[in-house]
């Protein structure tokens, strides 16, 4: 809830609802509060309908919530700004990426279909899929509605996406349906008369005129209130074992990964955030020979000894039955992981004699400064240094001890200690900033180059019209050369600049999501101090908008 | 019994006024010799009962010279409440009958007191605040005692690494204390960071030399792959010092503690295993092993403003800006 946290994600609307509107709207409504309608009108100098559009965009999404006002116990309808859900948008481009690896073309355009539009039907959604994909060139026999269907199903199958019914009696607040186990496959079936409709315009599609397919009558596909939206915090699971999975690689070696990979996947059958359920070596052994993965038991014990060794001992061996039962607990593998990136973050900005000073506070507890400076066999000064450094940023934290009842400096004992808690808060509003900043570079290089990219989007616009109509090619030629050879370099340059930009952009949602997980799964057991006075009321304050 | 004494007494002195004229020596290396008979001490009372012939003030005199003479101790008895010893005082500390002593009895006696005190902080050495709590002397007269003791070559000065203001005091030919010169890794009250650092270096190519030699030997156990590249710490300790590396010769807590800095920076693990062989670590053998990072690297410092040193400045309309940063035109190229 920092200054960051909520520019960051004003910045992630901004791109992706170019309106501004819904900006403005949003940040009223987190200045203010959960508002109703009627005070969003009065407030804002903005007409009522443009305001209602925007709210429904922005509703569908999820990011505007609707919640009916229990206090005054009137039927008015609140709507809240909700900050957390604003910031998957960061996330947007991974989720795409990962059910492109799993499910192929059908796979990625349906999620994306989904992220761009909220929440939708699966009717619609398939014909917008296909639509799309064959405007992309693609085979209809090969990617046929059938098959979009049954990657659909898949992505259900694999609770990639979440099934929603609207409440009947309160009718503009939807509710989310919990997929259990036994009702798992609640595809609606489409009508007849939907699937002959879209069976026909599978076939005609490019020869007829539009006007033979419309009917005057709207078409019942028959599932008028089921509405599909991606679950993320499934997403989100998949990206953090891909991250667990890419340590053990590093640490053990590649055989290690593949073991990891296969004990989590066995888990994807109910998945809970904080710990896997119990697998035991049979099966992993049996699965791993249907994968294909030639290891014999021997090899296989060895390795999962080692394997609970290492990454902080997050795979956790609880039990003899079937050889032994092994479980990855997840906290113990985020704190791990988030160990790992803040002891790189330290080393790279501060250097290696402070990340040594860290780890030794880490290991001992807390120590005193001079202490400090007689363990870590650096110069007292130096020593000095980095632990003040590290205490402004927010890494250690210093705790005072008095020998009297006074607090009088020469006769109390400071203490430092390492508390990760606070050093992953830090680092998260830091790569906040840093996404920021990074966004906030490409808008303003692309705002001062917008002849030069405008002059080669049409550039290219030309050349790929007339290699349609086969122009021949000096023509081409003569269209390429309106580049003068100083702005092609240019355009390179900046065109490699955006590259780049965007891979690190790209490489830090990773690092923001393994952080924030970790704060998630360890609010519970956030370290408990001291609370005496205002300061204690000021926090309370503040858990609880966190909170909400 | 002392006053009974003195009445009766000068009686007897009459009579036997000649032979007072040899008494007094004779006296005082009789008493030498009845102290030395007991070195625990000899009390009052034996005194008296040894020499009658000797009247008391002859006695006391003749204490009192030897006292000064610095050949017996006063003591108070702890056993009889009130009365006193006289021990004799040890011949290999005679040293304080060498003290050639000018200027007044009191400031040998300061001397002496501060001397004892020193003798007895033995290789600590002793705080000059200390020893004034201890003695009860001003400032001034302590100053000039410490002077004139240290101008005899009895006492030194010896600056701590640790506080270099702070000078603890002495007995000219001890060898200071490790916790005051700093030991192995402070030389001339200055910390080795260089020797340090080189030695850390060291440690870590050669546990990598043994991860490398395990990966090539057993590329397909990997149990066998990490128990061979563990090292003990007495190898490693061997190995340096065959090296040459240092000028002295290193001990198993000296590269402990190099190990135990090269643990803290993440390149190497420790465990411990029980040992057959007695060695200095009694019964426990600890073994370290090269390991390979989780991470090479975190997505945020491989953007310039993970590392920018000016980051807390950085705003949208400020002086430091994303869109003039220098660090970010660098870095693409502009």
């Amino acid at each position: 809830m920092t200054t960051h946290h909520i520019r960051l994600a004003f910045d992630l609307m901004g791109d992706l609802f170019p309106d501004e509107t819904s900006k403005e709207v949003a940040s009223y409504l987190n200045r203010k509060g959960p508002l109703p309608f009627a005070l969003l009108v009065r407030d804002l100098n903005i007409p009522a309908v443009n305001i209602a559009r925007s709210l429904a965009t922005l509703a569908i999404h999820d990011i505007i919530e609707c919640h009916e006002d229990a206090r005054t116990n009137s039927k008015r309808i609140l709507y809240a700004f909700n900050l957390k859900r604003t910031l998957y948008i960061l996330h947007y481009s991974k989720c795409i990426h990962c059910a492109r690896q799993l499910y192929g073309f059908d796979g990625e355009l349906i999620i994306e279909e989904l992220l761009l539009n909220g929440k939708q039907r699966m009717s619609t959604l398939l014909v917008t899929v296909y639509e799309r994909l064959i405007k992309a060139g693609k085979d209809p026999q090969i990617h046929s509605l059938q098959s979009i269907k049954e990657s659909f199903k898949l992505l259900v199958s694999a609770q990639f996406l979440q099934r929603i019914t609207i409440n009947e009696t309160k009718s503009n607040i939807s509710t989310v349906v919990e997929e259990s186990l036994t009702n798992l496959v609640q595809i609606p079936e489409i009508t007849q008369e939907g699937w002959k409709y879209l069976l026909s315009s599978q076939q005609d599609e490019s020869n007829e005129p539009s006007t033979k397919k419309f009917k005057s009558t709207k078409l019942i596909f028959g599932d008028e209130k089921i509405f599909w939206k991606v679950n993320f915090q499934r997403f989100f699971a998949y990206l953090r074992d891909q991250e667990l999975i890419q340590a053990f690689t590093n640490r053990i070696d590649q055989n290690a990964g593949e073991i990891v990979r296969t004990i989590l996947r066995l888990t994807e059958v109910k998945p809970s955030p904080e710990r896997t359920i119990p697998i035991s070596f049979i099966e992993i052994a049996k699965t791993m020979a249907t994968a294909g993965l030639q290891m014999n038991e021997d090899l296989l014990q060895k390795y999962i000894n080692l394997i609970m060794d290492d990454v902080n001992n997050c795979v956790v061996k609880v039990g003899d039955q079937g050889r032994g039962t092994y479980i990855v607990d997840f906290q113990k593998a985020l704190s791990g992981l988030t160990k790992a990136h803040i002891q790189s973050f330290l080393r790279e900005r501060f250097g290696s004699n402070a990340l040594r000073i860290y780890n030794m506070l880490e290991e001992r507890g807390c120590l005193s400064q001079k202490q400090i400076e007689d363990m870590a066999m650096i110069n007292a000064k130096e020593a000095q240094q980095y632990v003040y450094s590290m205490f402004i940023d927010g890494m250690l934290t210093l705790e005072e001890l008095s020998k009297a009842n006074d607090f009088n400096p020469t006769r109390t004992f400071y203490f430092f200690r390492v508390n990760l808690y606070n050093g992953v808060l830090s680092l998260l509003d830091h790569s906040y900033k840093t996404m920021s900043n990074l966004m906030q570079r490409h808008q303003f290089e692309r705002e001062r180059h917008r002849k030069l990219i405008d002059k080669r989007d049409k550039v290219d616009a030309i050349i790929h019209s007339l290699r349609e109509q086969n122009g021949e090619e000096e023509q081409i030629k003569e269209v390429e050369d309106i580049l003068s050879p100083m702005e092609k370099e240019q355009i390179q340059k900046l065109d490699a600049a955006f590259r780049k930009i965007d891979l690190a952009q790209l490489q830090l949602t990773e690092t923001i999501l393994l952080l924030e997980m970790y704060l998630s799964i360890s609010n519970s057991t956030a370290p408990v101090q001291k609370k005496t006075g205002s300061k204690a009321v000021a926090e309370k304050l503040l858990e609880t908008t966190v909170q909400r | 019994m002392a006053y009974s004494h003195a009445k009766i007494e000068p009686m007897e002195t009459s009579t036997s006024l000649e032979t007072s004229d040899f008494d007094p020596v004779n006296l005082e290396s009789s008493i030498i010799q009845l102290c030395l008979q007991f070195p625990n001490g000899v009390s009052d009372k034996i005194l008296e009962n040894s020499f009658r012939s000797a009247t008391m003030q002859q006695r006391v005199s003749a204490l009192n010279r030897l006292l000064s003479l610095n050949k017996i101790d006063l003591l108070k008895s702890s056993t009889e409440q009130g009365t006193f010893l006289y021990r004799i005082r040890d011949t290999a500390n005679a040293l304080g009958s060498s003290i050639t002593i000018s200027g007044g009895g009191t400031t040998d006696q300061m001397e002496r007191v501060v001397y004892q005190l020193v003798k007895e902080s033995s290789n600590l050495g002793i705080w000059m605040r200390d020893i004034r709590t201890k003695t009860k002397l001003s400032q001034i007269i302590l100053n000039k005692t410490l002077k004139s003791l240290e101008s005899k070559k009895l006492i030194k000065a010896v600056k701590s690494v640790h506080a270099s203001k702070k000078k603890v005091y002495m007995l000219y030919e001890m060898t200071p204390d490790p916790s005051i010169t700093g030991g192995t890794w402070y030389s001339d009250h200055e910390f080795e960071a260089e020797f340090v650092r080189v030695l850390n270096e060291q440690c870590a190519r050669l546990l990598d030399e043994r991860l490398d030699e395990s990966i090539r030997k057993f590329p397909h156990d990997p149990f066998l792959r990490r128990t061979s590249s563990f090292m003990s710490s007495i190898e490693l300790v061997t190995l340096i010092n065959e090296m040459g590396i240092a000028t002295v010769s290193l001990t198993v807590q000296d590269i402990e503690s190099i190990l135990y800095t090269l643990i803290c920076d993440g390149k190497i693990e420790k465990t411990t295993v029980a040992s057959t062989t007695n060695n200095e670590n009694g019964h426990r053998n600890n073994l370290y092993r090269s390991i390979k990072p989780m991470l090479d690297s975190s997505p945020v410092v491989r953007n310039p403003c993970g590392i920018c040193p000016v980051f807390k400045d950085c705003h949208d309309d400020g002086l430091i800006t994303p869109k003039t940063c220098i660090y970010l035109n660098k870095w693409l190229d502009f």
